[in-house]
């Protein structure tokens, strides 16, 4: 990450030139809203992403940033709008220029640029989350569970890691189909062997004693074992191949003995009814096909679970909390429970219906098998039987089979598989049965071969569907030995993920904690802020003054609620980017801090974080006023207005005189006033507040010039006054003389600005300013700048003086560089 | 942040510490080839978009796709 140290905009948003020299540290910019201080950070952000997401994000349809972020004036030549930050990346020690245009903000050129400054550029453009805006805060602390798991993993840069569970699951499910078809597979090989051999159990013994009795024949001797080696062929005479097997010439198309044994288990299973597994099963899968078919909406039920659990907790008033229908609550939560329940049960019938999917494809691949053998010795025959109507019916199965495999795979596909379950194919009409007979009749009418002959091709038929019985049985051993290991991967990766991430929202809630405390230790010293996590959501829960756990809307202020959102956006960057969190802009975030903790804010960015550099907006000139005096910024910005032509009018506060005095060179009076009582405002408020002045309360917080002036004046005097008398009790009497002088020059200086006539005399107000002639208000100038720079340090900071401590007592009437530091305790 | 992500798809902490958990574990289990862990590990952190089939080839060597062919 980086540090910036100037900003240069050039008709961009709001901006038409601005410089801003912030020298790698920390920078507030101030002004009232609608002064341009949103298009500074917008500025910052799409020369860093090239991407504006004021323009981008959420509820910005037909905005776009090539077309909406150059100055309206110049919003046909993106050309000219140019942002250029020269920035220095403290990792490598280097200062780097960032320079993007609107015409191409894919682009930026970077200089120097080598590998090294592109990785931190790149990952900058990766980064967006280093700008955080008030509306933005409250995504962290009042959003359902589900959205808040979603920010914070994005913040975290955590969706890598569901796109690889999601990866992992989907290769768990593969593996899983794969195993469960390749069991079929074996299945079939052993029905096919057994079939051959007539017998009903694979069983060693029996293997054996019926390939033995054909060895026996030839005159071989008997097999003593059946391994996976074992070749029923053994000790039969070499052919020209340096096979066993016996010439295909010499070998009979049909195999009399094994075709009929084939031919019979058909007849057999055809002319028997419909197992009564297979009829359960295939009726209880059309059911659940058509229940699915009924209500579209069971399906889509089942992916929207995790949704209704989200909604069925956010419910809170009577209304739907997705989209504000007004609802009972009662009656909103049995609704979605019906729903849960519904779902619920959508996810059982999803499974029972996957096994039976798979216990019908089982016979339907058996019934293939079977229907393939007949079709091959239907076409061996001579002359060969007609085959068309079994091709046919082969045809059929095969689609029954893709169907049910289409669906495992995607549930959309429900309708060809609710065919498939519903075919009536354990019987095959009249002329296929009839074909099956003439094949069988045929076969059964070959004539006899060779005793000899027959036991050969016998052993070679069990021998080729043995063989294929040991590779079908390693495949399915090999699948399922994957499967295992899959779901195993499956297992560890959520379970590391899981225990990772549990331990990551534990540190990240315990630095959130401490931030938190840290801004409120006045009332929450004991707080504490749980974040857990479970699947697709992330519930965080905080202490509400001891008195339990709870949702952080539930009890706490807007205003603790957002001072929340900034503390659990600083742990989580801490965590995310550790000492690379150089770097954020904080958009007019602390205003929403409620105002009896902004100090402590200050002092939470400045000790905690003290190497990044914040860059913060607001429109409070007193906030403005804290984060100086508490040494967070030391270089500020102020803008005082803004208008199209202009763009941000910059208020530079040392400035401010001459340009007063500008406008009166131009003999506007009327414009000079303006501006001076604009600053004398902007001045009394952090005024006001630094010396803690005696203001008439108004419940709209709006005072005005004259409710703000005299009291800061007044406390001002009154602070030198003690001054003068702690130094006297002290027995300081150099201090005595200094501080008496202060006060006599005070006193001239505020009789010469006429404040004090305010309250006794309102005709003579500032309101009368723009009546003066040019001579008399310049007097008026000269007294108040005379005046203000009495109340400022004259040393090195410059800054306003301030009474200290903030709470409590005052002790000493001060400045930030300790230049003025005033006892004004006496005892 | 040069030095600090050395692989090419920029890995977050989080998630290289999620995959360096992960791989000790499947490491810890028997059941599961070592080369295979290491294989992959390698995938995970170099791989943005995983797909299934690469998983199957880190850990069982060849594709499903080329093992049925």
């Amino acid at each position: 990450m980086i540090r910036l140290k100037t900003l240069s905009i050039e008709e961009f948003r709001g901006v038409r030139k601005l410089t801003l020299d912030l020298s790698g540290n920390n920078f507030a910019i101030c002004g009232p809203n609608g002064t341009g201080k949103s298009g500074v950070v917008d500025a910052i952000e799409f020369c860093l992403t090239g991407d504006v997401t004021r323009l981008s994000g959420p509820g910005t349809a037909g905005l776009s940033v090539k077309e909406h972020s150059p100055h309206v004036d110049q919003h046909k030549h993106p050309e000219k709008a140019i942002v250029t930050i020269s920035a220095e990346i403290p990792s490598i020690g280097k200062v780097i220029t960032l320079k993007r245009s609107v015409k191409n903000p894919q682009k930026v050129d970077v200089t120097p640029d080598n590998p090294q400054i592109r990785a931190v550029v790149d990952e900058l453009q990766t980064h967006p989350e280093f700008a955080l805006s008030r509306r933005e805060i409250a995504k962290y602390i009042i959003t359902p569970p589900g959205d808040r798991s979603k920010d914070v993993q994005t913040l975290l840069r955590l969706d890598r890691l569901e796109k690889m569970r999601t990866s992992i699951t989907s290769f768990n499910n593969s593996c899983d189909r794969q195993a469960k078809q390749d069991e079929n597979s074996r299945a079939t090989a052993e029905t096919d062997l057994r079939t051959c051999l007539t017998i009903a159990k694979l069983e060693r013994a029996l293997v054996l004693a019926r390939t033995n009795e054909k060895r026996k024949i030839l005159g071989l001797a008997d097999l003593a074992e059946l391994t996976k080696d074992t070749n029923f062929l053994d000790g039969l005479p070499m052919t020209k191949d340096g096979s066993k097997k016996p010439e295909k010439d010499k070998s009979a198309p049909v195999q009399k003995k094994v075709a009929l044994a084939d031919l019979e288990a058909l007849r057999l299973e055809i002319s028997a009814h419909e197992p009564a597994d297979l009829s359960e099963r295939m009726i209880a899968a059309k059911e659940a096909f058509q229940k699915l078919i009924d209500d579209e909406s069971l399906l889509a039920l089942a992916r929207r679970q995790g949704f209704m659990n989200t909604g069925f907790e956010l419910i809170s008033e009577d209304a739907c909390p997705l989209c504000d229908t007004p609802w009972s609550a009662d009656e909103l939560r049995e609704h979605l429970r019906n729903k849960l329940l519904n779902a619920q049960e959508i996810t059982l019938l999803l499974k029972k219906l996957d096994e039976d999917i798979s216990a019908v494809t089982q016979q339907i691949m058996l019934r293939l098998q079977a229907t393939e053998h007949a079709l091959r010795y239907c076409k061996s025959l001579t002359p060969p039987i007609i085959n068309n109507e079994i091709a046919g019916y082969i045809e059929m199965l095969t689609k029954l089979r893709t169907a049910l495999a289409e669906f495992q795979q995607d549930h959309a596909k429900i309708k060809p598989a609710l065919v498939a379950v519903s075919a009536s194919w354990w019987s095959p009409d009249e002329v296929i049965r009839s074909r099956f007979e003439e094949c069988y009749v045929a076969v059964k009418a070959l004539p006899d071969v060779a005793t000899e002959q027959e036991a050969r091709d016998y052993l070679v038929v069990a021998q080729d569907r043995y063989r294929r019985l040991l590779d079908t049985t390693k495949t399915a051993k090999r699948s399922k030995a994957n499967a295992e290991v899959a779901k195993k991967v499956l297992e560890h990766y959520n379970k590391s993920c899981t225990g990772v991430l549990e331990a990551i929202y534990d540190k990240v809630a315990k630095d959130f904690s401490s931030f938190y405390r840290i801004i409120n230790r006045d009332d929450e010293d004991a707080f504490v802020g749980k974040l857990i996590a479970t699947p697709a959501k992330l519930s965080f829960d905080v202490d509400f003054y001891g008195r339990g756990l709870f949702p952080p809307g539930a009890y706490h202020s807007e205003g603790h609620q957002d001072g929340m959102g900034l503390c659990l956006y600083l742990a989580l960057m801490k965590h995310t980017l550790g000492d690379r969190f150089t770097f954020a802009v904080l958009d007019d975030v602390l205003m929403s801090v409620d105002t009896g903790h902004r100090r402590e804010v200050c002092r939470l960015l400045k000790n905690q974080f003290p190497k990044t550099q914040f860059i913060l907006t607001t429109h409070d000139r007193v906030w403005l006023q804290y984060m100086k005096t508490e040494n967070l910024v030391s270089r500020s910005q102020s803008f005082s207005g803004w208008s199209v032509t202009v763009g941000p009018k910059v208020w530079d506060d040392t400035d401010i005189w001459s340009e007063i005095e500008g406008e009166l060179k131009k003999n506007d009076v009327a414009k000079s006033a303006w501006l001076l009582r604009r600053y004398l405002e902007y001045t009394a408020s952090f005024l006001a507040d630094n010396l803690r002045a005696r203001v008439e309360f108004r419940g709209d917080a709006h005072y005005d010039l004259g409710d703000l002036l005299q009291p800061v004046l007044t406390e001002w005097r009154r602070s030198l006054e003690k001054g003068e008398k702690a130094a006297k009790h002290w027995k300081k009497d150099t201090e005595v003389e200094v501080l008496k002088a202060l006060r006599t020059k005070a006193t001239e200086l505020i009789a010469r600005t006429n404040v004090e006539q305010w309250a006794i005399n309102p005709s003579v107000h500032f309101n009368e300013w723009a009546n003066f002639t040019v001579d008399e208000f310049r007097d008026v100038l000269i007294a108040f700048k005379d005046l203000l720079q009495e109340l400022r340090c004259g040393a090195t900071c410059k800054s306003y003086v301030y009474l200290s401590p903030r709470k409590g007592k005052a002790e000493a009437l001060r400045c930030n560089c300790g230049a003025i530091a005033i006892n004004i305790k006496d005892g | 942040m040069s030095g600090e992500n050395t692989n090419s798809t920029n890995l977050s902490p989080t998630v290289a510490q999620v995959i360096d958990e992960f791989v000790n574990v499947m490491h810890a289990d028997e059941a599961i080839d070592d080369l295979a862990v290491d294989r992959l590990g390698k995938i995970l952190r170099e791989t943005a978009s995983l797909k299934a089939d690469d998983i199957h080839s880190a850990l069982f060597g060849g594709s499903e796709g080329e093992k049925k062919a």
